[in-house]
């Protein structure tokens, strides 16, 4: 894997679990699959990679994982946002707002 | 970005997640397992084949256990996990090499236990504050005269200091004496203190009971007194209305005023080990005393005024010594050099110890160097045993940094076992030193194992797995991997490794010789203490204290016609050779000195009066103690209060004022009025060193009890140690002599019986204490030093193996072969052993204060010391390399 592509989806990965789990607590497949709906498909990333970043988040407190049962009606850990979680999506939702508008300030210059 | 959950919070979380880590694992896999199922299933849903779907999940997923690998580490749990993996693999490794493990456990843990011992006595006895309040502001007073750097204070000069202590917070004054506490229980001998008021506030410390007593209650003697703690306790099970309660002394009712707590002491006592029982006033009457400049029988002490320095202080005494000397030049001649000074009280107490306690500290760390040597040079030979294993793990793709933290947490485990062991061995070692039980010591007793031993003993343990795991676990290096791959595991070492092993041996023998010059140094110095002539015989005396009471025995005749009838009787008894009895006990109660004019001599301008130390003995002392009689004779029964004043001098007095001509009939008038006043020298007496066996004896002088009456009240002496010659064991005599007293007065205490020889060996046990600890480090600094020798003597040889029975296969002989090779190791000996010879003379200068008779250069000791290590070196050295030499040629090729 092309070391620029990880570095770029790591900010952005961490960015759209947040908001992901903003709409109620999800199970790891959930959340990966809403992704990729959400995103039309645009963002076609390894599954695996949202693991490292889940655990990662937890381990910073911006989301929990507890143990739930799924729409399906299985055992598996739910992730939920925390408060300070929510706190965290403000603040690099309005980074990134920020970032992307300067980026198409840029791009539509003539 | 900030981290929302606290530092703790996330650590604690870690922390469960860790002890749950099986948990955690087995969320993971699940976790992973239901996306894979999930994914599958609508991959399944959109057509795809049971087994395509299976295979594009998994390639959707990417790669599951590098995945999983980066959410471990995601988890912050890496760290830790992999200590633990480290710690249980050295635990497997070190299982794995139980010999070597347990003889560094073992050498480690002795190291540190004495260390960590010897560390609690330091502590207890130099770092723990004194059991006063602002003990830094506590001065003691110094007087000098006629050569005395630490004379005492007379009653006049005690009234001076009262008046003339301006800037100063207290002063006191205070002598020692012993009381008969009678009651309901047998009579009990006490040792009291006189107080002046002011001792108590210049101590700093306050009755835990009541009061202490006050300024009128001391000057005009009213009968109160200050309980010890212990006496409390003991007499009067710690009830506390015995304050305001009577007690009686011999005949004389007092008032329990107050209790002292249990650590109070006064500092002479400390020094004595023997605590005072009770605290009596002072009470001295200007009206009697005022005019006295000359009996010296009191210590003072001073606090320090708020904002004073001790400088100043100083000062401030020094200058009311000035005034004293301008206004009673009969009492200060020019030559008596009169001067007052002051010493911090720690000083006091503490300035003889504190050399010895840490020479013993300094030698106990030397032997825990000396245990780290030795295990850092065995760890680097497992390195080289193990280099394959090492380069195994480099060629499979370990960094080196994991693989020197494998190592170094194997000899930080090793350290940490062997510092639990040196606990013990600290536990162990306290016990022995108190066991050796030198008095002199003030607060030894007090030495245990605290927290903060615990802590220096894994202190201790981790910096000496540090010491000994850093140089081999570097000295695995990357770059060899290829040539220990090649060689599998055989060949040569490392040259590093071989250059660091032969450091450490060096530096072993430099430590080694330090220890065994200290040790040689010490034992020769206390050799030379114990063969030095006493001028007295202790072997085969028992000595008692009595105190013939003023109370039944009021007049002087009284007194000394009791004390003849004691020794009559007792010289009666079988068994006994001789009797008699002195005023102080050598060795342990020092001599007071008084002066004379000799007759038919002026005394020139300036110069002070004759003096000597005075002591008053029986006509049976000289027999009983043993003195050597040069001259003349000794007091017979005749020298009694009707004939005329005698008196015996010892060798230095005759010396001293007679020198080059017979002092024999000289008559001289004693000091102060003392009776017998004037007295004819009837003999001369070999010197007794009375005060200890160090220092050279003072000129002295024997009055016979039967005609001495003291100076300040016409009084006979009192206070009278019995001396009893025996034939066989002077302990059997201690009952017959308490029976026949008890028969002559049943209220009289016979107090300290025990015989001579251990008042002897008590007076030299700080000495004893030195050499025997010194001689245990420095003989475990020799087998230290011969096992590190041997060791790596044994290595170099051994990674020769091939080479030697090549030549020896080519028909080289053997001796020549072991010479070969131990040539190579023994100039490393030499090294070592002429850099330690360097370093320990520079040390010896240092504790020289503390040796008697023998210089810090010590020929014999150096000798010794050289022949002793490079002995046990070269024999280590020889039979490792004959060990090696041995070996079958043949085989050993074979081997190969």
């Amino acid at each position: 894997m092309a070391k620029g592509k990880t570095d770029l989806l790591q900010g952005t990965l961490d960015l759209m679990v947040l908001k992901t789990l903003r709409q109620g607590p999800l199970h790891g497949w959930s959340i990966s699959k809403r992704i990729r709906e959400t995103s039309q498909g645009v963002l076609e990333i390894r599954q695996g990679s949202l693991y490292p970043a889940l655990y990662r988040l937890e381990d910073k407190g911006w989301i929990t994982g507890e143990r739930g049962v799924s729409p399906e009606g299985r055992k598996v850990k739910l992730y939920r946002l925390t408060r300070s979680g929510g706190k965290q999506l403000a603040a690099e939702r309005a980074t990134w707002v920020a970032f992307s508008a300067a980026v198409n300030h840029v791009l539509e210059a003539t | 970005m900030h981290s929302p959950l606290h530092l703790p919070q996330r650590l604690l979380r870690r922390a469960t997640l860790l002890f749950g880590k099986q948990a955690a694992e087995r969320d993971m896999d699940g976790e992973i397992r239901h996306h894979l199922e999930m994914e599958e299933q609508l991959l399944r849903d959109r057509g795809l084949s049971a087994h395509e779907a299976r295979r594009q999940a998994r390639l959707k997923f990417g790669g599951v256990e590098r995945f999983k690998e980066r959410a471990r580490e995601a988890r912050g749990t890496r760290l830790a996990e992999d200590l633990a993996k480290d710690v249980r693999f050295a635990a497997r490794s070190l299982r794995k090499r139980p010999l070597l493990t347990s003889v560094v456990v073992a050498t480690l843990g002795l190291g540190i236990g004495a260390s960590v011992s010897l560390f609690g006595f330091v502590d207890a006895v130099l770092l723990q504050p004194l059991p006063y309040g602002d003990a830094h502001e506590v001065l003691r007073i110094k007087q000098a005269y006629n050569g005395k750097a630490d004379g005492n204070i007379s009653p006049s000069e005690h009234f001076d200091y009262e008046r003339g202590m301006d800037g100063f917070a207290a002063y006191g004054a205070y002598t020692f004496g012993s009381a008969s506490l009678v009651g309901d229980a047998d009579p009990q001998r006490l040792q009291a203190a006189y107080l002046s008021h002011g001792v108590f506030p210049a101590l700093g410390i306050r009755p835990v009971l009541g009061r202490a007593f006050t300024r009128e209650e001391e000057t005009t003697n009213a009968m109160v007194a200050v309980l010890s703690h212990s006496l409390w306790l003991n007499r009067y099970a710690g009830q506390p209305d015995i304050v305001g309660q009577d007690i009686t002394l011999g005949e004389m009712k007092f008032a329990v005023v107050g209790v002292m707590p249990a650590s109070f002491v006064i500092p002479e006592d400390m020094l004595a080990g023997v605590p005072s029982d009770i605290y009596l006033p002072l009470g001295l009457d200007p009206a009697d005393w005022a005019g006295n400049r000359g009996s010296h029988f009191m210590s003072g002490l001073v606090r320090m005024g708020p904002g004073m320095s001790a400088s100043q202080a100083n000062q401030r005494l020094a200058t009311l010594g000035n005034q004293w000397v301008e206004a009673y030049p009969d009492d200060y001649p020019a030559g008596m050099d009169f001067q007052i000074s002051s010493q911090p009280m720690s000083a006091y107490l503490l300035g003889n110890v504190r050399r010895t306690m840490w020479t013993l500290l300094g030698a106990a760390l030397l032997v825990l160097l000396l245990a780290a040597a030795n295990v850092s040079s065995l760890m680097l030979g497992m390195v080289d045993d193990r280099r394959r294993e090492f380069s195994v793990r480099l060629a499979l793709g370990a960094e080196r940094g994991r693989v020197v933290r494998q190592v170094l947490t194997e000899s930080l485990l090793m350290a940490l076992v062997a510092g639990v062991v040196g606990i013990f061995v600290a536990l162990a070692g306290t016990k022995l030193l108190l066991a050796l039980d030198p008095p002199n010591i003030p607060r030894l007793e007090t030495a245990g194992l605290s927290i903060t031993g615990v802590a220096v003993a894994f202190l201790l343990s981790g910096l000496a797995g540090l010491a000994f795991g850093i140089a081999p676990a570097l000295s695995i290096s990357a770059k060899r991997l290829s040539a220990d791959l090649k060689e599998g595991g055989r060949g040569n070492t490392s040259g590093t490794r071989q250059r660091l092993r032969r450091a450490l041996v060096a530096g072993e023998l430099v430590v080694g010789t330090l220890v065994l010059v200290g040790a040689g140094l010490f034992t020769r110095s206390f050799q030379q203490l114990t063969s030095v002539d006493p001028g007295f015989r202790a072997e085969q005396v028992l000595t008692a204290r009595i105190n013939v009471p003023s109370s039944r025995y009021p007049n002087p005749e009284d007194v000394v016609s009791f004390v003849n009838l004691v020794n009559e009787r007792t010289a009666a008894l079988p068994g006994v050779v001789a009797s008699g009895a002195i005023k102080n006990l050598p060795l342990a109660v020092p001599l007071g000195d008084l002066n004379f004019r000799i007759e038919g001599r002026v005394i020139p301008e300036g110069e002070s009066s004759p003096r000597a130390d005075w002591q008053t003995a029986t006509s049976g002392y000289a027999a009983a103690a043993g003195l050597t009689v040069l001259q003349g004779r000794w007091f017979e029964d005749a020298d009694n209060a009707d004939a005329e004043g005698a008196v015996v001098i010892s060798e230095a007095t005759a010396e001293l004022y007679w020198p080059g001509e017979d002092p024999l009939g000289a008559r001289f008038v004693l000091g102060g009025g003392a009776g017998p006043g004037s007295v004819t020298v009837v003999g001369i007496v070999r010197d007794v060193r009375h005060e200890n066996l160090e220092n050279e004896p003072m000129p002295q002088m024997y009055i016979p009890h039967s005609q001495f009456r003291s100076w300040t009240d016409g009084d006979a002496m009192r206070g009278q140690s019995i001396f009893i010659r025996t034939q066989g064991d002077p302990l059997a005599l201690a009952g017959p002599l308490r029976a026949l007293v008890r028969e002559l007065d049943p209220m009289l205490p016979v107090a300290q019986v025990e015989t001579l020889s251990s008042i002897r060996d008590r007076s030299v046990s700080q000495p004893r204490t030195l050499m025997t600890l010194l001689n245990i480090f420095s003989l475990l600094g020799l087998v230290l030093a011969a096992i590190g020798v041997y060791g790596i003597v044994g290595h170099s040889v051994g990674l020769r193996t091939r080479e030697v029975a090549v030549r020896r296969a080519l028909g080289a002989r053997k001796i020549q072969v072991v010479s070969e090779l131990l040539w190579k190791e023994l100039r490393i000996v030499g090294a070592g052993l002429f850099i330690g010879l360097a370093a320990a003379l520079i040390l010896a200068r240092a504790v020289s204060g503390l040796l008697f008779g023998v210089a810090p250069n010590d020929p014999l000791v150096l000798a010794g010391v050289v022949a002793t290590l490079g002995g046990i070196a070269f024999l280590g050295g020889t039979l490792a390399a004959r060990r090696a030499a041995t070996i079958d040629p043949a085989l050993a090729l074979r081997a190969e």
